[in-house]
């Protein structure tokens, strides 16, 4: 488990992560996301012990993590970029690997190696990003972490290598109860392969759920009216996150119970009425729009 | 460094990682290191058994061996110097690459999220660079055994022992590099950063030391010189080009060495401990290390003002308006390059100002090197030494077994605790603080020091070291002290003992017999001795017409002490030829205790009983020498040398010239004497030979400045310029030395 209590991080000026708090389960795939500079990759660094917080603290499995090789030594961070010398190769590195995590998994490695197509022999720096990014996932899982933090994961991965990472990582946290966090702008894959989502903007943490309660919890609907006036009576009842109306249609997003809304609404006569659930990038950007994140607010 | 304990087992896997990673330097460095030094050894070798054949065909036996040694010093000078130079570049970019993770933020992300602390990382890092110099010149050391051995069987019997503290001081000096680059990498947020940073201070940290030394001796001439020194010791670059020096003197230079590497690593270690990982990429993690730069850099821009300007107490503020002028544009620009806008906030500049001010004070301060001499009432005792600086080194002569002729030697020469002799030491010290002044002293004479070490009744100590120029005049001070005079050995005999007196100079040596009046003469030596003053006794060495062939001293001869009644009674006894005999032998079984004495003409006591006794010794004038008054005649060889300079400071003519040409470099030298007594062979020559008086005048001047150090002049190649007559009348009272140049000089040795 990953618990983050009331961490602060700045850099000169800008506060990166303002008090955040925050609780990952074991077992569990656990998205983050938010928009740029919401501190998403720092958050990853203090939990990885790359940086060290301000204030507040990082534990994991009740351990801090900075400066802890016994805490490191079941952790594993993938950066969105990640570093390899102009002369590391995939075995090399795993010579080396080998050596300083003590779990390596030699069993794993050999799995990995027949599963990913890239030469392991071959100057990972002449790779390409994909393949570099396998690389690093293959290293990475085969010093069988309890924790793995990945940053864009996903990033510059083919459609099949994509099925085949969140198919190994699913596997490896069933077998190993490990704790995976990805932290991503590509929302439709990490509905995918996470359970459970956070939503980080300006350093804090906007929202934080299982992703199906999540789902459950807002909802949208397009309806119909005679009398767009109607809907006024009703509207103070509705959570209402978000509403465009144009002519007789209205579309509104909202929290709560959906067939709740969908009876108060029937009592009005709709025309048509029809109650979609968001995705999560329509979760994300509905929001982010509550949060004053608005693309109308961007380019006015 | 933190809290986190360091894991044998882990710190074992890191280094194994590390040395995976970092194999190509492990293996690399050492083997260029052995491929250099063994593939010039071998052309080496092969050069010198051709020279030896071609040597040996022509027949020039001692010859051969004195030019292999030159062969192979300056194969060390380039395997030690050059291969350390290369060995020190070598280091730089291991360093570099060996923290470049921290340049990068990518790297950091890798490194920071690996189960390494930095601890266990540092210390990796450590021990493989120190690994890297160990094997480095292991493979250094086979190819010098195999060159010396080879050269060994062959020609010459070298010093192994020299080697091996060559090759120490080198290694330390890699080793010093080493731990000031690993400062630098771990404080830069760049590569080109550390590489700025790593050779600035592995050049100028002992400018940066000595600085305040410097500044101080720019002001208080006379004083100090330490600060001169002081770069060598600590800059382990500048060490390298005086690697011969440093052989001499190797413990110094390997503690201080180690020293700085001690303090380089734990500043570097504190710096790693307290570096942000978000620094990367970005800035320099400490100011520390920028303001350590700064004052490398200051510190040679001071040095070359100062050196512009001339050695005058007035000009030090100038100079410190200046270089703090300096220091201030220095760390503006300097600043807001390395560590981008905010150096260039006030805070920081004033903060830099700042540092400067108070490490200059505390450096002052804490070496107790104040322009003011201690008050005599603070005194408890005074101890001095003379400290003599002999470089005049070279590898081939240290290639001979236990043949070293550099060397510096420190020998303690008294200690003082009467308030009189305080007075004089403290007068003597605002006299010389004064002449400093008003630029009366010239300073930075390397050679001959005096040390003085104040022992305060607070239990402080102040010391203060005088070069050779006022050293001279230290040396009279402390001679006319009553304390001093008192320890001089005429003190230690008896009056009674006392049992004769001879007149002697450099070359002629007499002796009468007066016994009878001994106790007359003891009294009287004693009393004048006790009289001389600072001046008497500055002429006795400094004025040439009182001295080498104008000027005598007294030996005087007691009987020891110890003597049974009935060796004393056969002594005093003996006939006096036999007397003079038992006298002159100058053994230790004699029985007799020689003692010699300088006087003046100022010595009114002494002169009294001489005069009376017709012992006066006169330079002659022209009318007194005659071809029939000269009871003997001295025929000396006269020789030049080819002197260097530090023989020309203190032996050279004191007009530098000889004759109408200036001849400033050379020297003069006695290579031998002949009596000639025969009274028709005297007047033959004196009557047939031309004497040049001038030069005479000048070769006189010359001997007399030459007198205490004559044996000095073995070491250069001699050139007789001509013959010298010494000649003393036959009532005794009048001697005369007279010049006869030859037309051509040749070299002694052909001679």
């Amino acid at each position: 488990m990953i618990e983050i209590k009331g961490v602060t991080k700045t850099f000169g000026n800008v506060t990166a992560l303002n008090n955040t708090t925050l609780t990952i389960g074991s077992g569990s795939v656990f998205g983050l996301v938010g928009s740029n500079g919401a501190g998403k990759s720092t958050l990853l660094r203090i939990i990885a012990g790359v940086y060290r917080a301000d204030s507040g603290s990082v534990k994991i499995n009740s351990r801090e993590t900075f400066e802890n090789n016994k805490v490191k030594q079941n952790l594993i961070f993938i950066s969105d970029y990640p570093y390899f010398s102009s002369f590391d190769t995939v075995d090399k590195l795993a010579k080396i690997y080998k050596t300083i995590y003590e779990n390596w998994s030699d069993e794993k490695f050999e799995y990995l190696k027949s599963v990913f197509p890239i030469d392991t022999k071959a100057k990972i720096s002449q790779m390409s990003k994909g393949m570099q990014r396998q690389a690093a996932i293959m290293l990475g899982i085969s010093t069988m972490p309890e924790c793995i933090l990945f940053d864009e994961i996903f990033d510059g991965l083919d459609p099949v290598i994509r099925e085949l990472v969140k198919r190994i990582l699913i596997d490896f946290v069933e077998e190993n109860n490990a704790t995976v966090v990805i932290a991503s702008h590509n929302l439709r894959e990490l509905e995918d392969v996470c359970d459970h989502v956070a939503l980080l903007h300006l350093g804090g943490v906007l929202l934080e759920n299982d992703i199906d309660a999540l789902k459950l919890g807002i909802f949208r609907v397009q309806l119909a009216l005679n009398n767009p006036q109607d809907f006024e009576k009703i509207e103070k009842e509705l959570n209402i996150v978000k509403i465009s109306k144009l002519g007789k249609m209205i579309e509104f997003t909202a929290r709560g119970s959906i067939d709740t809304a969908r009876e108060l609404l029937e009592s009005i006569n709709p025309l048509f009425i029809e109650t979609l659930p968001l995705t999560l990038e329509e979760l994300f950007i509905s929001e982010m729009e509550v949060a004053g994140y608005d693309i109308n607010n961007l380019v006015k | 460094m933190t809290s986190t304990t360091l894991s044998n087992k882990s710190l074992f896997n890191v280094m194994k990682a590390e040395i995976i990673r970092l194999k190509s330097w492990i293996i690399g460095v050492p083997s260029v290191a052995l491929i250099v030094s063994l593939v010039y050894s071998f052309i080496f070798v092969f050069n010198v058994e051709d020279a030896r054949r071609y040597q040996a065909e022509s027949e020039v036996g001692i010859k051969l061996t004195n030019q292999m040694i030159d062969i192979t010093g300056s194969y060390l000078s380039f395997i030690l110097v050059g291969g350390t130079l290369g060995l020190m570049v070598l280091m730089l970019l291991f360093t570099n690459s060996a923290y470049r993770s921290l340049y990068d933020k990518r790297k950091v992300d890798l490194y920071g999220s690996m189960p390494i602390t930095r601890k266990e990382y540092f210390t990796s890092k450590t021990v493989i660079g120190t690994g890297i110099i160990a094997l480095s010149y292991l493979a250094c050391m086979i190819s010098v055994l195999y060159t010396s051995i080879a050269v060994k069987s062959k020609f010459a019997q070298i010093d192994l022992g020299h080697i091996a503290r060559t090759m120490a001081v080198c290694a330390v000096l890699c080793f010093a590099v080493f731990a000031i680059c690993t400062m630098c990498a771990v404080s830069a947020g760049k590569s080109w950063q550390y590489f700025v940073l790593a050779l600035i201070n592995s050049f100028c940290i002992g400018r940066i030391i000595s600085l305040p030394f410097v500044i101080y001796s720019s002001f208080v001439k006379g004083a100090s010189t330490i600060g001169t020194a002081v770069p060598d010791l600590v800059s382990p670059i500048e060490a390298v080009f005086r690697l011969e020096m440093h052989v001499f003197r190797y413990r110094w230079i390997i503690a201080c060495m180690l020293a700085i590497s001690v303090a380089a690593f734990s500043t570097a270690s504190l710096i790693y401990s307290k570096r942000k990982n978000e620094c990367a990429a970005q800035s320099i993690s400490n100011k520390f290390i920028v303001y350590l730069t700064l004052w490398g850099v200051y510190s040679i821009v001071t040095y070359m003002v100062i050196g512009t300007l001339p050695y005058k107490a007035s000009e030090f503020a100038k100079t410190v308006l200046i270089t703090l002028a300096i220091s201030a544009a220095v760390s503006v620009v300097g600043g807001g390059i390395l560590c981008k806008k905010s150096f260039f906030k006030p805070a920081s500049l004033v903060q830099f100002v700042c540092f400067f001010v108070i490490l200059s004070v505390l450096s002052v301060a804490y070496l107790n090197v104040k322009s003011e001499p201690p008050k005599t009432d603070e005194i408890e005792s005074v101890t001095t030494y003379d400290r003599i600086c002999n470089y005049s080194y070279g590898y081939d002569s240290m290639l001979y077994l236990n043949y070293n002729r550099g060397k510096i030697e420190t020998t303690k020469t008294g200690e003082y605790k009467d308030s009189k002799t305080f007075d004089n030491i403290v007068k003597l010290h605002t006299k010389i603080i004064e002449a400093s002044k008003k630029d009366d002293l010239e300073i930075r004479g390397i050679g001959y020091e005096k040390i003085v070490k104040y022992k305060l009744k607070d239990g402080r100590e102040k010391t203060l070291y005088f070069d050779n120029s006022s050293y001279v005049t230290f040396e009279y001070l402390l001679k006319a002290t009553d304390e001093y005079k008192k320890e001089l050995p005429i003190f230690d005999e008896k009056a009674e003992n006392l049992i004769g007196i001879s007149l002697s100079n450099d070359i002629l040596t007499d002796y009468s017999d007066i016994t009878s009046k001994a106790k007359q003469y003891y009294s009287a030596f004693t009393k004048d001795l006790m009289l001389q003053s600072e001046e008497d006794l500055k002429a006795i060495h400094t004025n040439p017409d009182s001295n080498g062939f104008g000027k005598y001293y007294v030996n005087l001869y007691f009987l020891d002490e110890d003597l049974s009644k009935e060796e004393r009674s056969r002594i005093l006894s003996m006939p006096k030829e036999e007397l003079a005999t038992l006298i002159q032998s100058d053994t230790d079984e004699s029985g007799i205790i020689h003692v010699t004495v300088d006087f003046t003409q100022n010595d009114k006591n002494i002169m009294k009983l001489l005069r009376r006794d017709g012992l006066v010794p006169e330079k002659a004038l022209d009318s007194e020498i005659t071809p029939d008054n000269i009871q003997a005649l001295y025929e000396i060889d006269i020789a030049s040398y080819d002197g260097i300079n530090i023989s020309n400071a203190f032996y050279g003519p004191p007009s530098g010239k000889f004759g109408k040409e200036v001849l400033a470099l050379n020297a003069y030298d006695l290579v031998g004497a002949e009596l000639i007594t025969e009274e028709k062979d005297i007047k033959e020559l004196i009557e047939k030979t031309q004497f040049d008086k001038d030069q005479t005048k000048l070769v006189e001047e010359s001997l007399a400045a030459l007198k205490d150090n004559i044996n000095k002049s073995n070491y250069y190649d001699n050139y007789l310029i001509g013959k010298a007559y010494f000649a003393v009348t036959k009532d005794g009272k009048y001697s005369c030395l007279m010049f006869v140049p030859l037309e051509e000089a040749k070299l002694v040795s052909e001679y």
